[in-house]
């Protein structure tokens, strides 16, 4: 399991940013924290670093997110499992 | 709390406090949120291992392995964020090809041997022939292994055979910088970019090259801040996609543009007369070219430039001149804060020093100098180009703290630093990158008087230009040696004679320099893998074993070990001894006898102990009267830096003696190759985000592998279409010098203009730099990479 630190920058306009939070809030792999300005500080749970890359490239494609950035990854199973 | 949740609450607090600082652009009130210890895992402080931008990242740390990556939010340079690059920067240390045991070249084949053999056999060649022994060294190598280097050849082997790959990345900046305020590195720094209101991209694309800095200034936008971002480019990058103003020209034609904007200020009189009168010279160039030139008046600068009117300009660079008289106009203005910044674009140039100096000169000459936000600033590609490179003096020519070898005064201030007798520093500059490679690519009668080289953190057999040239003769050429520290085995250390494994970032202590005069320290947090060690004991060892041999020069003039490391006790430690290596904090004192050098050139540091408990500091470091260390975040500027107590403005260094800085006249000349009949195309090379330089740390993390897997051929639709090439499919792309087959990608992430294309030269596999030109510049002698004269063909398709 890969737990890394994201944060949400929605567009500017209201509507599609709430369109956004509303993806955001439907999915299960995300932990939301409070939201600053246009910003959101999220924490993501995959299952390994990849489907992390891979849950990144979908949020960046949701209609009303404007960019997605990585502030944290912990990766430690990656590399506990097998070589 | 369980591992999972402490996880998952340390990275809401980073994200939490990054979101804050990204929106208002300031940390968020409160406590600080960087990672706590916890029982599991150990946080510490590191430099990212990757670019020059040096952003600092938290390292865990859990059985002796890194686990995790955070941005480091207490870090001014990246305020909480990081790069793709940087938070894959733990998986770095883990690729499954490690180097772990020295290899000796037996029979064509590389086999195991000990350390105590391999290190005999590095000392013997030095011993045999220092003359012909050399070290290739890198803006990787960290502060105290580059100082050790460079102790090693030039007061050790007295012979100055040593220069790094920052020769190929940053030397037109170092000529540059010199050439016009007497004395290396930016007057400005990163906090320029929260205050311009203009940022004007000289032939880069910080989007990619430096991702967390042009963050940095598109955040600013976000918030609702003016800020004109101009892209000065040969091929759309993503940068352009955020530029207000979009310029293509010509590739080598911006010295032309710089002319022609120095040359509108003048003739409307829109300089800022006072900022010359009181701090400029002009100065124009002498043949052959040299750092001082020769003085010139106002007005023989300003017939000079009347050639390049905004149409001329046009003509030759391909920029309207609508455009020009646009950058004149800003430039005109007071009260804008403009901040000019550039990397290879400028600098691996043949015309390098002079492009360099010319954007300098449009600062001065407008006044866009000094002040928060107006600043002229050259970034750097690697973690360490300017600590280990510039600041060290690993150049061929270059001794600690911005001396120079061919000055007697600055050699023996080395020679008393460093306990020599008098003469032992020789004054002849070693050869530089280029010169030093084709003498170990010559036969030994023909002129090829270099016969070791050992490289440390680089891969040349990539990263040179022209490498069928430059290197791959040496591979089979009679008594020439090859010598590789590396942590994997890269092209270079596969094609070595001997390969000795290193420790890499937080397997070893280390200090960086990066592109705003910060030094960082970082900590050992975990152990290298199998037998690796640290890059500073493999040259403390070989050193040792020289000083064993009896070689005069490894003693100081009392007779002692020229790499004296002494316990709390005063008593020396046997650190050439892997055993006894960590007893004590080698790093610490190779940094205090190196920081001694520092105030020469006004570039003081702080004592180690401050950097331990900094992110970093900005030279001059200047101790206050209450015994605290103050950094300068702009030099020259009285407002804050403390050597400048003359004048508003006080270039302290200057050539001129004068306090005065130099504005440069030269005049635009096309470039040693241009496209022709046989080779019709312009081939610029350069980096993608996902890579770091060849590739050797990043093609093994998965993650960016996966995500940029395979070099390429930027081409523009047209020209494939004219040629009937497809998307996707297999080309030769071919120079005069070499070629190799490449897949096409059409309107892909860059857009070349009509008539170029682009290569990256991470992949290792796809190595490009066999087609690449060696022409360098006359005074910093960097290559360029960034044109020459190719031609692209469908590869034919095999007979069945
Ligand atoms: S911008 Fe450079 S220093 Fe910063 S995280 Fe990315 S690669 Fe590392």
């Amino acid at each position: 399991m890969t737990v890394s630190g994201l944060v949400i920058t929605f567009m500017d306009t209201p509507e599609a940013a709430s369109f956004a939070l509303a993806r955001l809030h439907e999915d299960a792999r995300l932990l939301l924290g409070e939201p600053v300005a246009n910003r959101l500080p999220i924490v993501a749970e995959t299952a390994d670093a990849t489907s992390g890359e891979t849950l990144v490239r979908e949020l960046e494609s949701i209609a009303g997110i404007a960019r997605v950035d990585v502030i944290s990854i912990d990766f430690a199973e990656d590399l506990d499992g097998p070589a | 709390m369980d591992r999972r949740e402490f996880l998952r609450t340390s990275a809401l607090a980073a994200a939490s406090a990054a979101a804050y600082r990204m929106a208002h652009g300031q940390p968020a009130p409160g406590p600080r949120t960087t990672p706590a210890p916890n029982g599991d895992v150990r946080w510490d402080k590191a430099p990212c291992r990757f670019c020059g931008t040096g952003c600092h990242v938290q390292v865990g740390v859990r059985n002796d392995k890194v686990v995790a990556i955070a941005a480091d939010e207490k870090a001014e340079v990246n305020k909480g964020l990081l790069c793709v690059k940087g938070y894959h920067v733990g998986l770095a240390l883990y690729g499954k090809d490690r180097l772990t045991r020295p290899l000796l070249r037996r029979n064509g084949k590389l086999e195991p041997i000990s350390w105590e053999e391999a290190l005999d056999i590095v000392a013997k060649r030095a011993f045999d022939n220092p003359a012909g022994f050399a070290i290739y060294g890198s803006g990787q190598w960290t502060i105290p292994e580059g100082y050790a280097a460079n102790k090693l050849i030039k007061a050790g082997l007295a012979t100055n055979q040593i220069d790094p790959n920052a020769r190929l990345c940053m030397s037109s900046a170092v000529t540059g910088f010199l050439s016009t305020y007497g004395v290396d590195e930016p007057a400005g720094c990163y906090d320029d970019l929260d205050k311009a209101d203009v940022v004007i991209m000289w032939g880069n694309n910080p989007a990619e090259m430096h991702p967390v800095l042009f963050s940095r200034i598109v955040d600013r936008r976000s918030r609702g801040e003016k800020v004109t971002l101009i892209d000065l480019t040969t091929r759309r990058t993503r940068t352009s996609g955020f530029c207000q103003h979009t310029l293509f020209f010509k590739p080598n034609s911006d010295l032309a543009i710089a002319n022609g904007i120095a040359h509108l200020l003048v003739e409307r009189g829109t300089f800022d007369k006072a900022f010359v009168d009181a701090y400029c010279n002009f100065r124009q160039r002498t043949e052959p070219p040299t750092l001082d030139g020769q003085a010139m008046t106002f007005e023989a600068y300003r017939r000079a430039l009347a050639d390049y009117t905004p149409e001329k300009v046009e003509a030759i660079s391909g920029v309207a001149a609508a455009d020009i008289r646009m950058l004149a106009d800003l430039f005109g203005k007071r009260d804008l804060r403009i901040t000019s910044l550039w990397c290879m674009g400028m600098n691996q140039h043949t015309r390098g020093t002079a492009i360099n100096d010319l954007v300098h000169g449009i600062h001065l000459l407008s006044g866009h100098f000094g002040r928060p936000g107006d600043a002229p600033t050259s970034l750097t590609g690697q973690p360490s180009a300017c600590g280990t490179v510039r600041e060290v003096g690993t150049l061929a020519h270059g001794l600690p703290g911005g001396l120079v070898v061919t000055k007697p005064e600055h050699r023996k201030e080395a020679e008393a630093v460093w306990n020599l007798p008098a003469g032992r520093i020789n004054a002849k500059p070693g050869y530089h990158t280029v010169e030093l490679w084709k003498r170990f690519s010559t036969p030994k009668d023909k002129g090829g008087d270099i016969d070791t080289i050992w490289v440390m953190v680089t891969n040349p057999a990539r990263s040179l230009p022209n490498i069928n040239q430059l290197f791959e003769p040496s591979r089979s050429l009679p008594g020439k040696f090859l010598i590789v520290s590396d942590v994997y085995p890269t092209a270079t250390a596969m094609a070595a004679d001997l390969v000795l494994p290193s420790a890499m970032w937080v397997e070893k202590n280390g200090m960086f320099g990066n592109s705003e005069r910060r030094t960082q320290q970082w900590f050992r947090m975990v152990r290298p893998p199998g037998e690796a060690r640290d890059d500073t004991w493999q040259l403390l060892a070989v050193a040792r074993r020289l000083f064993d041999r009896g070689v005069p020069g490894l003693k100081d003039k009392d007779g002692q070990f020229l790499f004296r490391i002494r316990d709390a006790a005063g008593a020396e430690v046997p650190v050439w001894d892997w055993k006894r290596y960590y007893d004590v904090n080698v790093d610490e004192q190779l940094f205090e006898e190196y920081r001694k050098f520092s105030r020469f050139k006004h570039k003081d540091l702080a004592p180690y102990s401050e950097y331990v408990k900094a992110r970093g500091l900005r030279w001059p470091v200047v101790e206050q009267p209450d015994g605290t260390w103050r950094e300068t975040r702009f030099r020259f500027a009285r407002h804050d830096d403390p050597y400048a107590k003359k004048a508003d403005i006080q270039f302290y260094h200057s050539v001129t003696k004068d306090d005065r800085a130099l504005i440069w006249f030269h005049p635009y000349e096309p470039p040693p190759e241009s496209p022709d009949r046989d080779y019709p195309l312009w081939l610029c090379t350069g980096r993608v985000i996902e890579h770091w330089h060849t590739g050797t740390m990043t093609m093994r993390i998965p993650q960016l592998q996966r995500a940029m897997p395979e070099s390429y051929l930027e081409m523009n639709r047209e020209d494939a279409k004219a040629l009937g090439i497809a998307d996707g499919e297999v080309v030769i792309v071919e120079s005069r010098r070499g070629k190799i087959e490449l897949p096409v990608w059409i309107d892909g992430r860059a857009q070349p203009a009509r008539g170029s294309v682009f290569v990256p030269f991470f992949d290792e596999r796809l190595a490009i730099n066999r087609v690449t030109l060696e022409a360098h510049d006359p005074l910093s002698k960097q290559p360029d990479y960034k044109k020459c004269a190719v031609r692209v063909r469908k590869k034919e398709r095999q007979p069945r």
